[in-house]
């Protein structure tokens, strides 16, 4: 594939889907451990958040290279900010090369935001104000991090919950653009256009339509939380019936299946609770839609983090004083 | 603010570059409190106006990061309580936010923020033996943090290590891997750790719809007492041995300075050199089987 520059990689993200797959927490280490092989757990691949992966030397890791000798794992940032005005951090990036060349993700994606500006990181995905200047910034970006990784990058659409009075492109449209000039590629979160068409008032469907189809590689599925005159992208729950209607439409309208991850990130249910959700959506694709409704949550937290940290647990028989 | 001014404001906002935008809503979200003139950079509704929209993310930001601050020092949390840690934690974030990709660095500088803003027993005017306890907190989130620290760490565990198999003769050539830590605190944290450990597992439990019948209550305050702490991983388990003083004294020269004059080493702890000697081969291949400590050549 080759952007607008001319530029060619080798490493572009097969349109095959990859299957069914879910992110991988620490509270499901010591399940895994047990039951590491496809036939066990009931997924095709695997999605680690890169930043939990970077600089570490523990059991997070070795598992992680354990479960790719028998998976495909992709590797999902968080911190890129890739539309920052603050320059890329070079650091970040070239330990993000040095992993994928040890790990081999089939791709690296993040997302199309910002998160902090003046070197503070805020860890929230903050929305890109949609500008002529913006999509010129962000392109140059997309280049330098592609020209350093080495492969096209896989960028996804945030959950907003505001937009810039300034804006000139639609999301749908910024995201093509960006698509035409860069020769990324893209994750569409089906749950972020639901929850941003709520916040902002505009039509997912009409989303869809604009998005260049053929550029998706991978689709994020999720539950949002209901806060009556919003809603919050909690990751918290099972995907509602509006988010099942949006995949199935975008299966449909793209004509072939799309790698599909579930994602859950506070209130994580048992491994298996986790794959019988992700299996609904083989269902909806074949039309039976599971029917649920958002739940009504006022003080509903966006997207939790917390529950990438691992924490440690005391061995309580090796407690005594050395003599 | 005069008209002048608020109009000036407008003509700013709507001609912002991609930078003020963003340093616009960056303060928004990092002073926590909305702008008079918010509806000039960003579009509201009536049902979900612009105020609220900010508060999303300056909410978010705060109780976002708070969660892995609990996370990362969880005893520290029980023991200060909900309102406190909150405090301690938010005054933290405010006075260092992270400048790091990783949320683990988050709680990189915490225990000594706590130490450098623990006020003096004079400062908090109480009784002696309850003043010392101002100290505990930044311990405690010192032990937490070796402890985070260690999970992470380059280990050892695809090394082949090989165990004491003779006798050492002489002073042996230590090390501490990356994933041990000397921690020496003023309290039995060893024991109130194992405590917090239960105390949470049972209200997980009790989360989860257990039982509530035999649910504990919040541990006791820890009990003053001198300890040196090891943290250590060994199979990727993250782990705590308490030291005697002849070892922490060898652990902490060599984690300050890199070596270990055991001469000094025999002389401080009041122990003959030869004694010393004969305690090591007792204590070394046990601590290096565990990965506590490296003996890189004898």
């Amino acid at each position: 594939m080759a952007n607008e520059k001319g530029v060619a990689f080798d490493n572009v993200a097969t349109q095959e889907s990859l299957g069914y797959g879910v992110g991988l927490r620490s509270c499901h280490f010591a399940w895994l451990e047990r039951n590491l092989l496809p036939a066990q757990t009931g997924v095709d691949f695997f999605e680690a958040i890169t930043e939990n992966i970077l600089d570490h030397g523990g059991y997070a890791l070795q598992l992680l290279f354990k479960l790719r000798e028998h998976y495909p794992i992709v590797l999902h940032g968080v911190s890129l900010s890739i539309g920052s005005t603050d320059p890329l951090n070079l650091d970040y990036l070239n330990k993000v090369k040095a992993l994928s060349q040890a790990l081999q993700p089939e791709w690296i994606s993040d997302h199309l935001c910002w998160t902090g500006v003046m070197g503070v990181n805020t860890h929230d995905l903050l929305p890109m104000p949609l500008t002529h200047e913006s999509l010129e910034h962000v392109v140059h970006k997309v280049h330098q991090a592609q020209e350093i990784l080495g492969r096209p990058m896989v960028l996804e659409n945030p959950s907003s919950y505001l937009e810039f009075a300034q804006n000139d492109y639609s999301e749908w449209d910024f995201l093509s653009e960006l698509v035409k000039q860069t020769g990324c590629q893209l994750l569409l979160d089906l749950n972020n256009i639901y929850v941003s068409g709520f916040n902002l008032g505009f039509d997912p469907y009409e989303y869809l339509a604009g998005i260049p189809l053929q550029s998706v590689v991978q689709c994020h599925l999720a539950g949002p939380s209901d806060c009556g005159t919003h809603m919050i992208d909690t990751h918290d729950q099972p995907v509602p019936t509006p988010v099942w209607q949006l995949y199935e439409a975008f299966i449909k309208a793209r004509g072939s299946h799309v790698t599909t991850l579930l994602e859950w990130d506070a209130n994580i249910p048992s491994f298996p609770e986790l794959v019988a959700e992700l299996n609904l959506a083989k269902e909806a694709l074949q039309g039976r839609i599971p029917q649920r409704v958002c739940t009504q949550d006022s003080d509903a937290l966006s997207t939790s983090i917390a529950a990438h940290l691992e924490r440690s647990h005391l061995d309580v028989v090796n407690r005594e004083a050395v003599k | 603010m005069t008209k002048n001014h608020k109009a000036k404001e407008a003509l700013q906002s709507a001609q912002a570059t991609l930078q003020q935008q963003q340093q616009w809503l960056f303060r928004q979200i990092l002073q926590g409190r909305p702008d008079v003139n918010s509806s000039q950079w960003i579009n509201g509704s009536q049902t979900f106006p612009v105020e609220q929209r900010l508060s999303v993310y300056q909410a978010g930001y705060r109780l976002r990061l708070l969660e892995c601050m609990q996370v990362e020092f969880p005893a520290l949390h029980v023991y200060l309580g909900d309102d406190v840690f909150r405090m301690f934690a938010l005054g933290y974030l405010q006075q260092m936010p992270s400048r790091h990709y990783s949320l683990y660095e988050l709680g990189v500088h915490f225990a000594a923020f706590l130490r450098d803003t623990r006020p003096t027993p004079e400062q908090a005017n109480m009784p002696e033996q309850m003043a010392l306890y101002l100290a505990l907190p930044e311990q405690l989130a010192q032990l937490e943090r070796a402890q985070a620290t260690s999970i992470r760490a380059q280990g050892q565990e695809n090394l082949a290590l090989g165990g004491l198999g003779f006798q050492i003769m002489t002073w042996p050539n230590l090390s501490l891997p990356e994933t041990s830590q000397l921690v020496e605190v003023d309290f039995d944290l060893l024991t109130y750790l194992q405590q917090v450990e239960s105390y949470l597992a049972q209200q997980d439990n009790s989360d989860d719809g257990a039982s509530p019948e035999g649910k504990r209550s919040k541990p006791d305050k820890p009990a003053l007492e001198s300890q040196a702490l090891l943290v250590f991983r060994e199979h990727y388990r993250v782990n705590i041995v308490r030291l005697e003083p002849w070892q922490a004294s060898i652990i902490k020269a060599f984690q300050t300075t890199g070596e270990v004059n055991w001469v000094a080493i025999a002389s401080l702890c009041g122990i003959p050199e030869h004694e010393l000697l004969m305690r090591l081969n007792l204590w070394l291949p046990e601590a290096m089987r565990r990965n506590q400590v490296s003996v890189n050549q004898i």
